[in-house]
């Protein structure tokens, strides 16, 4: 009788054991599927930096056209472009805010050719990077015409 | 009696099992197979094809007279009278400056494209690039001309 | 005992103590995700903010109501925090009341210029707070207009045998334009900081703030600032504190700082392009002195303790200077100003 109890007892500890032992299992699984959930919304949340970034720069009224305080959308302005760089790079550590860890380019591509970078902050071991590029018009106050550019916004992310 | 209720307890438990599996193969599919929405990529083609368009069309010509392309389009759709520095007509010039700023975006960025200026659809005055046969981003910008009105059109395919 | 009786016992008394530690496992497990899940909500919804603080700088003249999880959304100088989540920023441009309660937010946007665009400002509050506006001129009539049609708004034009009750709003705002009011009585009850109100004398270029709080059952001066456009008063109506008032407004005149220093090379640089058109030059060298004002001017408030009224004042006649300049560059064809 007593062997017999024994037994069932032992039957018991085991039946927990194994049960415990799945459970465990059970949660390492569960990790790992909450662990590639977040690397998809970390994903996601860098491509949503990156949109955000490039629409900031599209907006910002260091370069943005106006006419007469009427924004002008998609346009910016060629004379603006050379002091925003001198500026903007400057105070690095303001824009930093804005544009966080990013490269913002504006290429001339017709009627010829130039390039203005004006803000740059690297990040050392990224993992992603995201190049968006955006048709701008070029406007060019003295002569009052319009010239065909690229906004290039490379951002970083880890 | 006691055997078939010994094995009608242990079928129970067969298919508590197997139904738990089906749901755990359920959470799998989506818990794990999770993709990063693309909310960059909607962004960017969403904007590009009317960006582009809009960026074109303002755009002063070189050696031109600093006419728009709206202009020399215009020009092309009627009485083709421009005749610019180089020696080329309005349709020929455009054209070839369209030509040149896709090749310098789009052709550089991996895009295929169509672009077309016309009255009547099926004579189109300036054709580039080829029709999309699957998915397309599309912006259609109406011109006025004096007898109707003249489109231009930029595809985007993907 | 027999050995029966004994097994028995013994028997459940081992059930007792495995369902006990299985029941406590699994009870740790819940509440660990409870606090997951908590954690997680509160970052989405800082998410939410930081996506409205990133569409704020690229719309204006936008309003929305957002619906979102319900939360206590503190707001500070430079910062957003729901429970401990917090989210710090640099130069943040958020006028709020420091804590928005509810699952509803209220957002609105709108550029500010001295006179050129230097940034967007953003205003947010709870529909659960509650605005009271009295006055009787056109720029309370504006600003009234002006707020979202959701808010609990209650304007007066006349604050005469108005009798203000407590409806139980977590939060009462009092926008009063001339004679500053006397204390409602009915609501001495709620918290000291709960009951904020603003009187300003009203002029819509520029003028003095004052912000005020419930002591007891009176009114107590918190401190005086200053305004420049309605888009600051809108700020004021906002915010519920002189500091928070005080912060978003620098960090809005370090922007304008900036964006004067860009306009100021670009008009250098058309002047010395364009110096044949006779008009034109003598325009642009008209309004660089006063570009440099701006600057200077912009500079200094935003980095003073105070926003001093006279440097208000002389920061909006050189705007107003600025703007009749560009009229007339426009009127004889030259490249505008701005």
């Amino acid at each position: 009788m007593s062997k017999r109890t024994q037994i069932q007892i032992g039957e018991t500890i085991a039946v927990l054991f194994v049960f415990f032992i799945l459970i465990v299992i059970g949660f390492m699984f569960y990790a790992r599927v909450i662990k590639s959930n977040i690397e998809v919304e970390k994903e996601e949340l860098s491509q949503l930096r990156s949109v955000g970034i490039a629409q900031r720069v599209m907006f910002m009224p260091e370069v943005q056209c106006s006419e007469n305080n009427l924004i002008i959308d998609n346009c910016i302005d060629i004379l603006k472009l050379e002091s925003a760089q001198n500026i903007m790079n400057e105070n690095n550590i303001y824009y930093f805010d804005l544009l966080e860890f990013s490269d913002v380019s504006i290429y001339q591509i017709y009627p010829t050719e130039a390039s203005w970078n004006i803000y740059s902050k690297k990040m050392e071991d990224f993992k992603n990077k995201f190049v968006t590029n955006v048709p701008i018009s070029l406007y060019d106050p003295v002569t009052r015409k319009h010239g065909f550019g690229v906004l290039k916004i490379e951002t970083l992310s880890k | 009696m006691q055997d078939k209720k010994s094995q009608m307890e242990i079928l129970g438990l067969a298919i508590v099992i197997v139904l738990v599996l089906i749901a755990t193969i359920f959470v799998i599919r989506f818990l794990l197979f999770k993709t990063p929405t693309e909310h960059r990529q909607s962004f960017i083609s969403s904007e590009l094809a009317s960006n582009m368009l809009n960026t074109f069309l303002k755009t002063a010509a070189k050696d031109c007279s600093q006419l728009t392309m709206t202009e020399l389009l215009q020009d092309c759709a009627q009485a083709r009278s421009v005749i610019c520095a180089n020696g080329q007509d309005s349709c020929e010039y455009a054209e070839e400056s369209a030509r040149y700023i896709f090749s310098q975006t789009l052709d550089k960025w991996g895009m295929n494209y169509e672009f077309l200026a016309y009255t009547d659809i099926n004579q189109p005055l300036i054709e580039i690039g080829v029709s999309c046969k699957a998915e397309k981003r599309s912006k259609l910008y109406p011109i006025p001309i004096s007898s109707a009105t003249m489109y231009t059109k930029l595809d985007i395919c993907g | 005992m027999s050995k029966k009786a004994f097994e028995i016992q013994f028997n459940w008394i081992f059930v007792l103590v495995a369902g006990a530690i299985i029941l406590l496992f699994f009870t740790l497990i819940v509440v660990k995700q409870k606090s997951v899940s908590e954690t997680s909500t509160k970052a989405t919804i800082l998410k939410g903010i930081e996506a409205i603080i990133i569409g704020a700088s690229v719309t204006q003249d936008t309003t929305k109501i957002e619906n979102i999880p319900s939360a206590n959304i503190e707001i500070g100088c430079g910062r957003v925090s729901i429970d401990g989540v917090s989210k710090q920023y640099q130069n943040l441009i958020l006028f709020a009341p420091g804590l928005l309660k509810g699952d509803k937010l209220a957002w609105q946007t709108t550029a500010f210029s001295a006179p050129y665009r230097a940034t967007n400002l953003l205003y947010m509050t709870s529909p659960n707070v509650r605005y009271i506006i009295i006055g009787n001129n056109n720029l309370v009539k504006e600003i009234n207009k002006s707020l979202p049609f959701d808010l609990k708004v209650e304007f007066y034009q006349n604050y005469q045998n108005i009798q203000i009750k407590d409806l139980n709003n977590y939060k009462v705002r009092f926008i009063v334009f001339g004679d500053m009011i006397d204390f409602p009585q009915e609501l001495k009850r709620m918290p000291d900081f709960d009951v904020t109100a603003i009187n300003i004398n009203p002029n819509a270029q520029k003028g003095a703030i004052n912000f005020y709080e419930k002591k007891e059952n009176s009114w107590t001066l918190k401190g005086t600032s200053s305004y420049i456009g309605q888009s600051s008063i809108v700020g004021a109506v906002y915010t519920d504190t002189l500091e928070t008032y005080h912060c978003n407004m620098q960090n809005a005149f370090l922007r304008l700082a900036l964006v004067t220093r860009i306009q100021t090379d670009r008009l250098e640089k058309l002047k010395n392009i364009i110096s044949s058109r006779n008009n034109c030059a003598e325009i642009y060298s008209a309004a660089l002195p006063l570009l440099k004002s701006i600057s200077s001017f912009s500079s200094k408030l935003a980095e003073s303790s105070k926003l001093e009224i006279s440097d208000i004042n002389s920061l909006a006649d050189a705007s107003k200077k600025l703007s009749d300049i560009n009229k007339e560059a426009q009127k004889y064809s030259c490249t505008l100003i701005y």
